[in-house]
């Protein structure tokens, strides 16, 4: 779904639009610093968005555990997590 | 046009650059930036800035070939890493497009839009981003200069100094003394000096368990005490004294010829007397005019926009923007957030909005690592820090969660350093 809905977008807006193809946000910029190496969850590119996005939402709720993602998952909306995981998610499976 | 998440599908950082929302005209702006400083927050700005607008020149000034990385130089000082792994050059910044000046940066003319380096070469630019770090204020503290420094390491800015420290507590005699001052806030790395503080426990209950390590606050209260202390109590029994402002702990004056430590309440003969004095933005700054009467650089919290100087940017531990703390972590993430705006500001397009995550890992021991994050929302010359996130980890936590968070701690060292310098 992830897919289509970007692939609309794509489509709509052609290559007249300028800033628009994105979310306007930056947010995702935290996370590379400490996401951007490494194997399994630790490496945003191996997961897809939704997968991100699912998990940030269990670390916001407290239903997943972690040992610093519950803490800085609280910081944002479930609109903005949506974002973020957009932003960050790898290729799909 | 290529999609946003056909260029988030190639690997690699210019992948995550080509994620943002920075528009397309931004990203074929051409123009001139020029970034001084060679650390955390101008490495990783000029990567991203090259990633995000490859049209755009940028000229990173950073004098030397090294650049010692402070983030876990204390593993140095405690035996169980070597200083050559706290070591990172500049040729994959390089080989990037980017054009290295290995020079100081003596000057900056705002009005001429240059900056001057140490032959007299005036560089000019459209917008400079400075991320100087900080220079130690050697006029505050009496007998505290440049020379006692060699008799009295700060280590705080690694290297050398790192070497000097280590060389001291290898050589401390025999259930010696180790002081440490630690200054007010604000400054570099605030849970650095009680990470430094068990770390040079952990090397002495193995190689002098009768040291005494005595920490001289000018405060009341830091970063992450109740774990600190809770945990040198658990691992460390009573090698570790903190005293604290009230207790008359200040250090006042230092006699490095003596090794002796003046508080406000007494006099103190060391062996080692490690003096991490206050701090401020690096010297040019304020050549640059963007400091303030606090000696740091206030700055617009969404652009990083200097207060003070139009078309200079500030980022990292030089400046104060409230609530977000002085680290590697911040340095890291201002740098990428600043190359975007800066993008985008170039480019005659808005600033877009960013939330900012610091997280700081400290290790108590090798295998035992405690945190503090914040989420942070820039709120005119401020960040706000969003009062449902953040915090540090959990007091009463077994020793898997401490291991697992130490090796996240060189997780991240990993990360960021390759996300910095390649």
């Amino acid at each position: 779904m992830r897919d289509v809905s970007h692939l609309l977008l794509a489509l709509t807006l052609s290559h007249q639009v300028v800033a628009a193809d994105a979310p306007e946000s930056l947010a995702g910029l935290s996370c590379s610093g400490c996401h951007q190496t490494g194997a399994e969850q630790l490496n945003l590119r191996l997961l897809s968005a939704a997968e991100i996005e699912q998990k940030l939402l269990a670390f916001k709720s407290g239903e997943a555990n972690a040992t610093l993602m519950t803490r800085i998952a609280r910081g944002y909306s479930d609109e903005e997590l949506r974002s973020l995981a957009l932003e960050l998610g790898g290729p799909d499976p | 046009m290529i999609s946003r998440r056909k260029l988030l599908k190639k690997a690699g950082f210019a992948a995550l650059a080509a994620s943002l929302g920075v528009s397309v005209n931004a990203k074929t702006q051409s123009g001139r930036v020029v970034i001084i400083g060679g650390g955390f927050g101008g490495a990783s700005c000029a990567r991203a800035l090259k990633a995000l607008s490859p049209a755009t020149e940028v000229t990173l000034i950073a004098p030397g070939d090294t650049y010692y990385a402070c983030p876990f130089s204390n593993l140095v000082l405690a035996g169980v890493r070597r200083l050559q792994d706290q070591a990172f050059g500049y040729a994959t910044i390089e080989a990037e497009g980017i054009l290295r000046i290995a020079q100081k940066a003596v000057d900056v003319d705002s009005e001429n839009k240059r900056v001057i380096v140490e032959d007299g070469t005036k560089i000019s630019y459209d917008r400079l981003i400075m991320s100087p770090g900080i220079d130690l204020n050697f006029d505050v503290l009496p007998g505290y200069d440049r020379a006692a420094a060699a008799l009295m390491p700060h280590a705080w800015q690694a290297g050398v100094q790192t070497e000097m420290l280590a060389a001291q507590l290898r050589n401390m005699p025999k259930g010696g003394v180790f002081a440490m001052s630690i200054p007010d806030n604000p400054y570099r790395c605030p849970p650095g000096p009680y990470e430094r503080a068990s770390l040079v426990a952990h090397y002495s209950s193995k190689h002098n368990p009768t040291a005494k390590i005595l920490l001289l606050d000018a405060k009341d209260t830091f970063s992450k005490q109740a774990l600190f202390t809770a945990a040198w109590r658990e691992k460390y029994g009573d090698m570790i004294e903190w005293q604290g402002l009230s207790q008359g702990a200040r250090v006042t004056s230092v006699n490095p010829e003596q090794q002796l430590v003046q508080t406000d309440f007494d006099a103190i003969k060391v062996d080692v007397a490690n003096i991490i004095p206050p701090q401020r933005a690096a010297d040019i700054a304020q050549r640059a005019g963007v400091t303030n009467a606090s000696g740091w650089c206030p700055i617009n919290a969404q652009t990083f926009e200097s207060e003070l100087v139009a078309n200079i940017h500030v980022i990292g531990d030089a400046t104060i923007a409230n609530a977000m703390p002085k680290s590697a972590f911040a340095a890291n993430v201002h740098a990428k957030v600043c190359a975007a705006q800066v993008t985008q500001l170039m480019a005659g397009e808005p600033p877009l909005s960013a939330k900012l995550i610091n997280t700081c890992y400290s290790l108590v021991a090798p295998d035992y690592g405690i945190s503090v994050a914040g989420v942070y929302e820039p709120e005119g010359n401020r960040f706000r820090e969003i009062a449902e996130a953040g915090g540090s980890s959990p007091l009463n936590a077994d020793a898997s969660v401490r291991q697992k968070e130490a090796g996240y701690a060189h997780h991240w060292f990993n990360s960021i350093t390759a996300e910095a310098f390649g």
